[in-house]
């Protein structure tokens, strides 16, 4: 598009360095209740597997570019979070504060990238910012990540774990779980609602009636997606998988078929993307399921239900 | 209070040129360099991908981001471990981003390529193009000779017979690895130096012959990545056996740096192709060069210890 300077023709607005959905760039000051701040977390430092997903908000923003969709109005790109890859403590510390300020704007946080390693400092700091009712996390992962925290305070195995562990009526479910459960997971996931990938696979979803009642039951929810909930001919992702998972479709009709769950904050985490410059690798696939999530926040305005 | 109250990791958020700001383009004034990317090709190539360049060489330059971004720690010479001072780059150069050529026809993204440079010729600001193939070159360097008189210069490219566009220098031009293997085309007004030739001359030499040939004119220079060597193979379509060093490169843009640039075009860059790492490396090396404009460009300190490392 141009414009008409009475002297010569210029570009309306020269394209910006790439940003997440083509949003603008913005800060704290920017957002406001009911807005969705997109960030990139480049930290894979603390996962298990293949590192790599740091990239993904790069490649991500690339793949936007390429891509050349428009976001809906209230969608801001504010960069990615301070992380110290080779300090945990102080990285998770960080990345706590960060979601805290950023959730007391009232803007909703759609993370980019990164480990689930790292999720409960961003729920410890939503948390804190919003410290009542029962806060739902949905996780679409093909592992529950349910090991004893002991071992490692910041592994992604024991994520969940920890995440339960914050306390203040946070509440975890599961979708999209593989057939094999770790035996020291499996107790764990005995008093837990939770969909395996098969039920997911069913035309019918009649298998996620006890998602939806759990999700009726909390006051807001979180909705974390990985990569690894995916077939690996889908996507490659920093843990190794067996064959089956989900295919692209299959995320976005089970997003649809739990209805409005209308997420306070929501994650992607786990792909490690193809490095090319020009974003057209398997940054560029995940495109309509990041999209997805999105949509979802962009329908609930309202952070509670 | 803003989001991040820690620095970022080197390659993470908003890759702007150098971590740069972005900026309109009224935000230009004289003294300052605007820094634009045109991410156009010609699909009728062998190998296409240039029109990645612009990404590429912004993705490369965050590795110098402590040249431009006070977030970064300052850089030492590992020497003498003197620390550089680069406050002088600091908010003279900004990123505008990339002129969206996209879906236009060549005439039409010709059209807008001309008026965007012309506007930023218009604030007195030196412009630094990042392409895009080499078909980006013409519109860019009329559009800022349509505000200002330029003598152009070009670095690389096919050494042609001279025509309409008055180059007043050609250096290292393609397919002629002596001016004397030449001599005909060197007649007239223009004045062609070989890659052979320049790996002879300090920066000092080179600022003093293209002052001459530029005649009072500000410079618009075209630098075609044809112009390196062969052992930057992987980062051009035309590689070729007689080309510049990287030493001879970042003295030539020192040399010209110096003088009055209106406008530097830099294109060729195909970050696609398949070399291995030497195209990540290539490209790092790249902006190696680019910095040493930079730096001359905006009359930075380290400028002439710079030019030592690359001698």
């Amino acid at each position: 598009m141009t414009v008409d300077t009475g002297r010569w023709p210029v570009p309306a607005a020269l394209s910006v360095v790439p940003t997440f959905f083509n949003a603008p760039v913005a800060d704290l000051e920017d957002v406001g209740p009911g807005d969705v701040a997109v960030v990139g977390i480049y930290c894979d430092h603390y996962g298990e597997g293949e590192p790599g997903a740091r990239f993904l908000p790069r490649q991500f923003r690339y793949a936007c570019a390429l891509d050349g969709r428009s976001p809906p109005g209230g969608v801001f790109d504010l960069g990615d979070l301070s992380v110290f890859p080779l300090e945990p403590e102080r990285c998770l510390e960080v990345l706590s504060d960060q979601a805290r300020r950023l959730a007391r704007t009232g803007a909703h946080m759609l993370a980019i990238g990164g480990d689930y390693g790292l999720t409960p400092a961003l729920l410890a700091g939503l948390r804190a910012a919003r410290p009542s009712g029962t806060l739902g996390v949905l996780r679409i992962s093909g592992s529950a990540d349910l090991a004893p925290s002991g071992a490692s305070v910041l592994s992604r195995g024991s994520a969940s774990t920890r995440i339960r562990a914050l306390g203040g009526s946070i509440r975890v479910a599961f979708a999209g779980l593989s057939g094999s459960v770790p035996e020291a997971e499996a107790a764990a996931l005995a008093d837990t609602v939770f969909v395996t990938a098969r039920s997911c696979l069913d035309e019918t979803l009649a298998g996620i009636a006890p998602l939806r009642a759990w999700a009726d039951s909390c006051d807001a929810i979180y909705l974390s997606v990985d990569a690894d909930v995916l077939s690996p001919a889908c996507a490659r992702t920093a843990r190794a998988r067996q064959q089956g998972g989900l295919s692209h479709g299959d995320v976005l009709r089970l997003l649809d078929a739990l209805g409005p769950l209308r997420p306070v904050g929501a994650e992607f985490t786990g792909l490690v993307p193809d490095l090319d410059v020009a974003g057209r690798g398997r940054g560029a696939m995940c495109l309509d399921p990041v999209e997805a999530l999105l949509s979802g926040m962009i329908e609930g305005r309202d952070p509670c239900r | 209070m803003p989001l991040r109250t820690a620095p970022l990791p080197r390659m993470a958020g908003h890759l702007t040129f150098m971590r740069v700001e972005q900026a309109p383009v009224d935000a230009l004034t004289t003294g300052r360099i605007g820094l634009v990317g045109i991410p156009r090709e010609d699909t009728g190539t062998r190998a296409t991908g240039a029109r990645f360049g612009p990404n590429a060489f912004r993705e490369t330059s965050v590795y110098f981001g402590w040249h431009a971004n006070p977030q970064f720690s300052r850089p030492v010479v590992i020497g003498d471990r003197a620390t550089i001072d680069t406050s002088s780059i600091q908010a003279r150069l900004f990123d505008l981003g990339d002129i969206p050529t996209g879906g236009l026809t060549a005439e039409a993204g010709d059209l807008l390529i001309r008026s965007t440079l012309r506007q930023i010729a218009n604030t007195g600001a030196s412009a630094l193009v990042l392409g895009g193939d080499k078909g980006i070159a013409a519109p860019a360097l009329e559009g800022v000779a349509a505000e200002t008189p330029t003598a152009r210069v070009r670095i690389g490219g096919l050494a042609g017979a001279p025509g309409p566009r008055g180059d007043v220098l050609h250096f290292a031009p393609h397919r002629l690895a002596s001016a004397e293997a030449l001599p005909d085309r060197g007649a007239g007004h223009r004045r062609i130096v070989s890659a052979r030739q320049v790996a002879g001359l300090d920066a000092a030499a080179i600022s003093r012959m293209a002052e001459r040939a530029a005649d009072g004119r500000p410079l618009a220079v075209h630098l075609d990545i044809s112009a390196l060597d062969s052992c930057w193979h992987g980062a051009s379509d035309m590689p070729r056996f007689d080309g510049l060093a990287l030493s001879g490169l970042r003295r030539l843009l020192t040399g010209l740096g110096r003088l009055p640039v209106a406008i530097l075009v830099v294109t060729g860059l195909n970050p696609t192709l398949s070399g291995l790492a030497t195209v990540k490396t290539g490209q790092r090396l790249l902006v190696t060069a680019l910095l040493d404009y930079i730096c001359a460009r905006l009359g930075a300190p380290d400028d002439r210890s710079r030019e030592g490392a690359a001698a």
